[in-house]
């Protein structure tokens, strides 16, 4: 099964991780319901939907809203987000956003310190 | 006003206490931060202005004046005028009594107005296992608990300021940075009176007010390359941020002048190369 394209957070980027459970008529990516817009009768994802021109987002709230504040902000505060996923430095939807990705996150992912392992789990 | 009282007591106990105290301080999961604010939220935009119960009252003794004209011009019967007075009796009454009531309800619109649309915003950000400490004060701006100093910079002219520690938090973040903030709001009250061309003498009034915005985020070193000044440790490094935004009036911070104090710390940090 597909998941949702979507990518979370405010400051920082990451994978939603949820199943999708349809696609965004707009930009055609594969959507869950959390990231679908309610105000398009969850047709448009709330990414194409914070895009919608008159600042239609500022009539939404919660999550909508949210994430047309967000676009918003990227475009008037001259924010790049940090992007933890490795997927959002490859996908072309989020090149207006400018986001600062980890060219090497394997590697840190390697480097996880001592530590920050969870207890009783050690290399094999 | 009677929505607002349906509202409140369709409230939780704990949302209920919240309103009560006004002071709180909350540890848990920004999901569920939002989940139990929200409500108290939605229930503030409900209470009515004094400026609603002035309009209502001035409405019912109107009606109350222009009933007596239209009795006095058909001639109506004694008992008529009466039941009409005390039913206008009612309802000059009940909005003082109701507005007393709200008014203890009552709660800062930094909540819904500031607090509110950040936590949405930055819900993602924040590690969802992990507890997020807000500590809040939800009592008005110019409570007279915060007031800070009354000053006479001229004659005629009074500047009261208020001092409102609004708001800190604390938070650890999806990739286990930890990013704390506190505002306080400076607000200052400025009344001045003036004798008009025509002799008479006017209060005017005016409010603004400095928003204190601190911010600190601490980073890994092997995560994040930091730029500019840090306190820089052997794994962590810590940004802070101090700015001062002049606003106009005493109505709630935009959350977005907030945030752009916050994201000035993650302009500084880059991703490890």
């Amino acid at each position: 099964m597909n998941e949702c394209a979507a990518q979370r957070g405010f400051l920082m980027f990451r994978d939603c991780g949820n199943p999708a459970s349809g696609s965004c008529s707009t930009c055609g990516r594969p959507m869950c319901t959390e990231h679908l817009a309610a105000s398009t009768g969850f047709s448009t994802c709330l990414d194409c939907a914070a895009r919608r021109p008159d600042d239609a987002w500022n009539k939404t709230e919660g999550r909508e809203w949210a994430y047309g504040f967000r676009n918003n902000f990227y475009r008037t505060a001259m924010y790049a987000p940090i992007g933890l996923a490795a997927v959002v430095a490859a996908d072309s939807f989020y090149d207006d956003y400018d986001v600062r990705s980890f060219d090497s996150r394997r590697k840190h992912a390697a480097e996880v310190d001592e530590e920050e392992r969870e207890p009783g789990f050690g290399d094999s | 006003m009677l929505k607002a009282w349906r509202a409140y007591k369709a409230l939780n106990e704990e949302q209920k206490q919240i309103i009560e105290q006004k002071q709180v301080r909350l540890v848990r999961p920004v999901d569920e931060l939002i989940d139990l604010l929200k409500p108290i939220g939605d229930m503030d935009k409900l209470v009515p202005s004094g400026c609603t119960v002035g309009c209502t009252l001035f409405i019912v003794v109107a009606a109350a004046i222009g009933s007596q004209i239209g009795a006095e011009a058909i001639n109506a019967p004694g008992w008529l005028r009466v039941v009409t007075l005390l039913i206008l009796a009612v309802l000059f009454v009940f909005p003082i009594v109701m507005y007393v009531k709200t008014r203890k309800i009552d709660v800062s619109d930094n909540l819904r107005g500031a607090l509110l649309p950040m936590l949405n915003v930055l819900r993602d950000d924040f590690d969802p296992k992990e507890g997020m400490e807000l500590t809040l004060d939800l009592r008005q701006p110019m409570a007279k608990e915060k007031l800070l100093r009354e000053e006479k910079p001229r004659e005629r002219m009074t500047e009261t300021f208020y001092s409102d520690a609004w708001m800190s938090a604390e938070g650890v973040l999806v990739d286990g940075s930890k990013l704390r903030w506190s505002i306080v709001d400076v607000i200052r009250h400025r009344t001045v009176t003036k004798k008009t061309a025509r002799g008479k003498w006017k209060t005017k009034s005016k409010d603004s007010k400095k928003c204190n915005v601190d911010a600190e985020l601490t980073v890994r070193n092997k995560a994040y390359e930091v730029s500019g000044e840090a306190e820089t440790g052997e794994k962590k490094s810590t940004l802070t941020v101090s700015r001062t935004i002049k606003l106009a009036g005493v109505n709630a911070t935009d959350p977005k002048v907030i945030l752009e104090v916050i994201a000035e710390l993650f302009k500084r940090v880059e991703p490890a190369k």
